[in-house]
């Protein structure tokens, strides 16, 4: 691997696409959170995609996150609190 | 009228609309965190029943979300139906301060999520003032085999609802309202600051922390059942994160 263990020294960059594993791991969450701007994004997924270590910490995490959202289904009301909430609207003036 | 219609909010606060609260004292408190529905009030135009149609195609399409946001947060049923029950009238009453056109269930999420900390405060269980330090501490003080970054699917595979569902229950308020805001509800981070009231870099590292105790709950019990949790390499994310958290 061309990455150094725990760089965080600027200069000691592993560059690919003018961007380094520490960097990609960092904004993994954002990543998929969808909080990264399109272009920047474009970079960190190609690097990604080069780059073994990052790419399995990217499928990490986004497992957990398909796990959390496809765990945590949403659950449903009563039928009588959506009645009682609307009867108390239609109450008031 | 403007002025009147506040007043009257006021007086008839407890009593009409938090009707299912127990205590009557804490009017102070409650206008503290719901203030910002009567700060962002505006004159309204419309009559009772375009108010009710909006309502009712806007606000009402959310009640399962919410339910089940509530729910999470309770822990009892009852409690959350109280309270989303709490959140809708409040919603009602202080139509004027939703801005017509914005994202209507981040709006009912922030009034339910300000009504579940005031209910807590005067009941004084106060869920919400956790020493952070002190809890990751408690999740790290056990030795743990495991590393919070073995969460592949084989991993999980195994685990049900109700443990993902538990797991995520039993995390401090803080970090498990971001999870649900983030990876269930699909609220950007944006989103998410306004809910809480909390600067997005906040959001960001309680995101990152709470998903990581959320793994090692999760891994830990996965390895109770006997899953395969074998050793992998750690990494140093969190440092970064942190370091990361003040820009």
């Amino acid at each position: 691997m061309e990455q150094n263990d725990n760089t965080n020294n600027e200069n000691e960059k592993t560059i690919k696409n003018d961007v380094d594993c520490d960097e990609v791991i960092r904004k993994l969450n954002m990543i998929l959170d969808g909080e990264i701007a399109k272009e920047e994004e474009t970079k960190l997924l190609h690097h990604i995609d080069d780059c073994n270590n990052c790419l399995e910490q990217y499928h990490i995490e986004k497992s957990f996150k398909e796990l959390l959202k496809s765990k945590l289904q949403n659950l449903s009301v009563s039928v009588s609190l959506i009645q009682s909430i609307k009867d108390k609207i239609k109450g008031k003036s | 009228m403007k002025d009147k219609k506040n007043t009257e909010h006021k007086e008839k606060n407890t009593k009409d609309i938090l009707d299912t609260s127990q205590n009557n004292n804490a009017d102070i408190e409650n206008e503290n965190s719901d203030s910002f529905l009567e700060k962002e009030i505006k004159p309204i135009t419309l009559s009772k029943e375009e108010i009710d149609i909006i309502f009712e195609k806007e606000m009402l399409p959310h009640i399962n979300a919410l339910y089940t946001f509530a729910f999470r947060l309770t822990n009892n049923e009852d409690d959350a139906n109280d309270l989303v029950q709490e959140t809708y009238l409040k919603a009602y009453r202080f139509f004027a301060s939703y801005e017509q056109g914005t994202n209507a269930k981040a709006w009912l999420y922030r009034i339910l999520k300000n009504s579940f900390i005031n209910n807590y405060r005067k009941q004084s269980k106060e869920p919400n003032k956790i020493d952070y330090e002190e809890a990751e501490t408690i999740f790290h003080s056990e030795k743990n085999n495991y590393n919070p970054t073995d969460s592949r699917d084989k991993v999980f595979k195994g685990l049900l609802g109700d443990e993902v569902s538990n797991a995520l229950m039993a995390l401090p308020l803080d970090f498990k309202t971001v999870i649900m805001l983030c990876d269930v509800e699909g609220f950007t981070y944006e989103e998410i600051a306004k809910i809480v009231d909390t600067p997005i870099g906040t959001v960001r590292s309680r995101l990152h922390r709470g998903r990581k105790m959320l793994k090692e709950m999760l891994a830990k019990y996965a390895a109770s059942l006997g899953y395969d949790v074998s050793d992998q390499k750690s990494e140093n994310q969190d440092e970064e994160v942190k370091n990361s958290e003040t820009n």
